[in-house]
């Protein structure tokens, strides 16, 4: 098993554990590669992946929200209109309704986003959001964890 | 089968190792339980591993009443933590001092114990530790409590894969063990910069490890140093 194949499990199940420890329905994740570029590395389910897909072929979206003002960005219904909602985003992840993204740091810099989601529009209350900020510093000790000493050839 | 991209994946974790300094996985583990502890709001946390030779120790306590429990449990040889860890599966109690399996703990315990639930860590389908939180009153965990703590069990699972993924596994053995060795070595000096500066052990703690990151040193090596200097000065 190559590194990356191996990396792409592990990931996958933080971000289902991650979901689970939420209690949310999924999550996702966005990361800035070494281009500068927004990616779309994938969700826990097929929805998610999806989500970040379309945010990433938008160029908007609560992720890149979340990432250029490096705050949270809670979307009660990913449909609703702007600025409540990402109706063009929602078009093409319609299993996704409710969206909690929270930027990733590593030291001082923002290296992504993090996105729960729920399939069902609803209001995030503050102790989930306060607690989805919690667990993306633990989705970062586990990216940091295979950055580290690993060796990834060529280039993107 | 996941969903996630793996040439994103690579692409995004190659810019992260440009800038990220590496952070050792005994102080990831400290930070994911300090994580944990917030998250509950329970009275502590600790995550315990069995080492070389089995017996099921704290690699990282959120405070000196939940560490007892190691103690306690080393000396009577049971508890709930040890029937975790053996069992492979969930256990808890609503009043450890009160509990009729481990009738000898009480006595050993701190009086802040009360409240204890623990789950299995796993590593490649084997428990190799414990998760553990308990609440300085009796309580009654429900399953929601357990399904977060399998969740968080899980995640710090992740973090040890992750090591592995990118480590040699006997080299990240290696941190583990030391960690757990030179805990005595930390302690004492705990002990003793809280006598001589009137620190508490939080403070004490944070201190010496953040001279040691500072300084690019082990945290048992200036543990080690520090009581060499007490000893010196008591002489």
């Amino acid at each position: 098993m190559t590194h990356g194949v191996e990396f792409t499990h592990v990931v996958d199940r933080t971000l289902n554990a991650l979901a689970d420890a939420l209690g949310a329905d999924g999550a996702a994740l966005m990361l800035i590669d070494d281009h500068d570029r927004p990616r779309a590395v994938g969700g826990s389910d097929a929805d998610g992946r999806r989500l970040e897909l379309a945010q990433e072929q938008a160029g908007a979206g609560p992720a890149f929200e979340s990432l250029s003002r490096d705050t949270d960005i809670v979307i009660d219904d990913l449909r609703a209109a702007r600025p409540s909602g990402f109706p063009g985003v929602a078009e093409k992840a319609t299993g996704v309704r409710a969206v909690l993204s929270v930027p990733l740091h590593a030291d001082d810099r923002v290296i992504g986003s993090l996105d729960f989601y729920d399939r069902v529009s609803h209001e995030w209350q503050p102790a989930k959001v306060r607690a989805g900020r919690r667990l993306a510093e633990l989705m970062v000790m586990v990216l940091k964890a295979l950055a580290h000493k690993s060796t990834f050839s060529g280039q993107s | 089968m996941t969903h996630i991209d793996q040439e994103a994946l690579v692409a995004s974790l190659r810019g992260l190792q440009m800038t990220v300094p590496a952070t050792g996985i005994v102080h990831q583990l400290e930070r994911a339980v300090e994580v944990v502890d917030t998250l509950f709001g329970y009275s502590g946390a600790g995550l315990m591993f069995a080492g070389d030779s089995k017996e099921l120790r704290y690699l990282v306590a959120t405070d000196d009443a939940g560490r007892s429990l190691e103690g306690a449990q080393l000396h009577v040889g049971r508890g709930p933590c040890i029937s975790t860890f053996e069992s492979d599966a969930a256990v808890m109690t609503t009043d450890v001092r009160d509990d009729p399996r481990w009738p000898e703990l009480a006595e050993r315990l701190h009086p802040d114990v009360r409240a204890v639930a623990g789950v299995p860590v796993r590593l490649g389908g084997e428990p190799v530790g414990t998760l553990n939180v308990y609440q300085s009153t009796p309580y009654e965990w429900d399953e929601s409590d357990i399904q977060a703590l399998y969740a968080y069990a899980n995640v710090i699972e992740q973090i040890l894969t992750a090591a592995i993924a990118a480590e040699e596994k006997s080299a990240l053995a290696d941190q583990l063990q030391y960690a757990l060795d030179y805990r005595v070595v930390i302690e004492r000096a705990i002990g003793y910069l809280m006598g001589k500066h009137d620190l508490t052990a939080a403070q004490a703690f944070t201190g010496l490890r953040k001279q040691a990151r500072d300084s690019r040193r082990r945290v048992a090596d200036l543990a080690a140093e520090v009581l060499g200097e007490g000893a010196g000065e008591l002489r």
